[in-house]
C-alpha cells in the first residue's frame, strides 16, 4: 500500500497512547514477574496454590457466565420485541437512560430495591408477610445488579443484527410450508447468532472485571477478582501480586475474545452499532 | 413477528412490561427515596421533604465534587474527541501499511477491565510522583473513553461519501480547504455525540479518581462512594435523581442529533 499523508495525523495519537496507555499497562504486567532477585514466577505460584485466590477466580468466571446467560435470556426477547414494536423510542429510551446513568447510581438503586427497607420487602409486606429480610449481600443480588447494568450491551448488538435480517427470508421460509416455530428456530435464530455472540462477549468481558456492584451489594464471602486486586494494592501494598492478578484477569479476557473471534468477526463488536 | 397465537402474544407483552419494570425499578426507587424524610433507604415514605436537595445545593463538599466532575468530564471530552478525530480521519481515509492493526490496537482499552487500567495508571503516575491532581485523572479517562469515541466518529465518517472530497478537489479546492469546508462540517455530529459519550463515561467513572485523586480530588462518584461506605444519607438519592433528569434530557439531545445526521445521509444518497 502507498503511504498517504494521513499517516502523520495518527502519529500524535499513537504517541499519546504509548505514553499514557501501552507503557503503563505493560509496566503493570511486567511487575508481576519481578521479585527481590529479579525474574520470578512466585506470584503466579501463590495465585494458583492459594485456595482462596483460585476460588475467587472461579467464582468471578461463574458469576460472569450467569450474568451473560440472564442478559441473553432477557435481552434477546426484548430486542426481538423492539424490532417490531411501535414504541421503539420508549423501549430504547428506558434502556439508554439506565445505561448512561452509570454503575454506582444503579448499584445504589438496587440497594433501595433489595435492602431491608427496600421495595421488595415493602411489596412482600403489603402481601401480608410480617418479618423483613435483606435480599442484599449474596451472589444472587450481585447477578441481578450486574444483569441490570450490562444487559444493554446485549440488547444493542442483538437488535442491530435482527434489524438487518430481511423480512423476505422469513416470508420465503413460510411460503415453503414451514411453521412459525420452525422458521424461528431454524431460520431466524441462526441468523441472529453473530449478534448473540458479540453481545455475550461484551457482557462477559465486562462482568469478569466488575468492582463496584459486587463491592456494594455482594457479600463478604462472594468477592470477585477486581475486589481482590483493590485490597492487594490499597491494604496489603503487595503490588507485584496485584499485577499477577491483573495479568491473569487480562488473560481470561483475551481468551474469551479469541474464542469468540473464531466464530464472529470482531469488527461486529465495535462496528455493529 | 413470528408469533400469531393471541395468548402467546399477550404473554410476550407482559414479559416485556416486566423487563421495563426491572430496568426502571432502581431508578424509580431512587427518585421516591430522594423525597423521603427518612435518612436511610426505607419504604414506605415517612414524609415528603426536599431537604436532601437543599442539603446537596448547600453543601460545599457536594458542590466542589460536582464542579470537579464537570471539569474532568469536559476536559476528557475535549482531549478524547480531538485525538479520536485525528485517528478516525486517518483510519477511514488514509491508506498505509498496518492500518487494521492500528485500529485494533487503539481500540484495546475497551476490553481491558477498568480496575486493571486504574491500577496501571496509579503505579505509573505514583512512580512519576504526580498523583493527586486533576490532569492525571483526565489522562486516564481519555484512555478509557477513547475507543468508544473513535468508533462513533469513524462510523459517522464512513457515512460521508469520499466522492464529496473528490468532487471538492476536482473543482480546485486544496486538500486542506476540502477538509475544513467539506469533511469537517459533516463530521461535527459524530464528534458531538462522541464527546458526549466520553463526558458521560468520565462523569460516572469511579476507579481512576479513586486511585489517582488522592485526598485532594473528590469527584461525584468518589463522593457518593465515600458516603455509601461511611456516612450514608439520602443526599445521594437527591443527587442521583438530578442526574437521572439531566441524562434523560441529554438523551433527547443525542437522539435529535443522530436523527439529523441520518437525514443528512439520506439526502446524499
Amino acid at each position: 500500500m502507498r503511504r498517504s499523508p494521513e499517516l502523520w495525523l495518527i502519529l500524535p495519537v499513537f504517541l499519546f497512547m504509548i505514553v499514557f496507555y501501552f507503557y503503563p499497562l505493560i509496566s503493570l504486567l511486567s511487575l508481576s514477574f519481578e521479585g527481590p532477585e529479579g525474574f520470578t514466577l512466585s506470584h503466579y505460584a501463590t495465585l494458583f496454590q492459594t485456595d482462596l485466590y483460585l476460588r475467587v477466580f472461579l467464582r468471578s468466571i461463574e458469576v460472569s457466565l450467569w450474568v451473560t446467560l440472564f442478559s441473553l435470556l432477557i435481552g434477546y426477547p426484548f430486542a426481538y420485541y423492539a424490532v417490531y414494536s411501535k414504541v421503539k423510542l420508549l423501549l430504547f429510551g428506558v434502556v439508554l437512560i439506565s445505561m448512561w446513568l452509570g454503575i454506582i447510581i444503579r448499584s445504589y438503586g438496587w440497594m433501595g430495591v433489595l435492602g431491608d427497607g427496600g421495595l421488595v420487602n415493602y411489596i412482600l409486606g403489603l402481601l401480608g408477610r410480617q418479618e423483613t429480610s435483606t435480599w442484599l449481600y449474596n451472589e444472587q443480588a450481585v447477578v441481578i445488579g450486574m444483569v441490570h447494568i450490562l444487559m444493554p450491551y446485549m440488547i444493542l448488538p442483538v437488535y442491530a443484527v435482527m434489524r438487518s435480517i430481511p423480512d423476505n427470508v422469513l416470508k420465503a421460509s413460510r411460503s415453503l410450508g414451514a411453521s412459525n416455530r420452525y422458521t424461528f428456530f431454524k431460520v431466524y435464530a441462526p441468523l441472529t447468532l453473530p449478534g448473540v455472540l458479540a453481545g455475550s462477549l461484551l457482557v462477559f468481558i465486562q462482568s469478569i472485571g466488575f468492582y463496584i456492584t459486587p463491592a456494594l451489594i455482594g457479600g463478604r464471602n462472594e468477592v470477585m477478582i477486581a475486589q481482590l486486586m483493590e485490597v492487594q494494592v490499597n491494604d496489603l501494598l503487595n503490588w507485584p501480586f496485584a499485577s499477577a492478578l491483573a495479568t491473569a484477569l487480562l488473560i481470561v479476557t483475551v481468551v474469551a475474545l479469541l474464542v469468540t473471534s473464531r466464530v464472529v468477526p470482531l469488527k461486529l463488536l465495535w462496528g455493529g452499532r | 413477528m413470528l408469533i400469531e397465537n393471541r395468548l402467546l402474544k399477550l404473554l410476550f407483552r407482559l414479559f416485556i412490561a416486566g423487563v421495563l419494570l426491572f430496568i426502571s425499578a432502581p431508578m424509580l426507587v431512587i427518585m421516591v427515596m430522594s423525597f423521603n424524610e427518612a435518612r436511610s433507604l426505607t419504604l414506605p415514605v415517612q414524609g415528603v421533604t426536599t431537604d436532601w436537595y437543599a442539603n446537596y445545593f448547600q453543601s460545599s463538599q457536594w458542590m466542589t465534587a460536582t464542579v470537579t466532575s464537570l471539569q474532568i468530564g469536559s476536559l476528557t471530552a475535549l482531549l478524547t474527541t480531538a485525538l479520536a478525530t485525528l485517528a478516525a480521519y486517518a483510519l477511514t481515509r488514509g491508506t498505509f501499511k498496518g492500518k487494521d492493526i492500528a485500529y485494533v490496537l487503539l481500540i484495546t482499552p475497551l476490553v481491558v477491565p477498568t480496575m486493571v487500567l486504574a491500577i496501571a495508571f496509579y503505579f505509573y503516575f505514583s512512580d512519576l510522583g504526580v498523583t493527586g491532581n486533576l490532569f492525571t485523572v483526565v489522562l486516564g479517562h481519555t484512555v478509557i473513553t477513547f475507543p468508544i469515541v473513535l468508533v462513533t466518529i469513524s462510523s459517522s465518517l464512513q457515512g460521508v461519501s469520499a466522492n464529496l472530497e473528490r468532487a471538492s478537489m476536482s473543482l480546485g479546492a486544496s486538500r486542506l480547504t476540502t477538509f475544513f469546508r467539506v469533511v469537517f462540517p459533516l463530521m461535527v455530529p459524530g464528534m458531538v455525540s462522541g464527546a458526549l459519550f466520553s463526558f458521560l463515561l468520565s462523569f460516572d467513572e469511579l476507579l481512576v479518581p479513586l486511585f489517582l485523586g488522592g485526598v485532594g480530588i473528590v469527584t461525584l462518584p468518589t463522593q457518593i462512594w465515600g458516603m455509601l461506605n461511611f456516612n450514608f444519607d439520602q443526599t445521594i438519592s437527591a443527587v442521583s435523581t438530578i442526574i437521572i433528569v439531566v441524562m434523560a434530557f441529554l438523551l433527547v439531545l443525542v437522539q435529535s442529533l443522530t436523527s439529523r445526521t441520518e437525514k443528512k445521509r439520506g439526502q446524499q444518497s
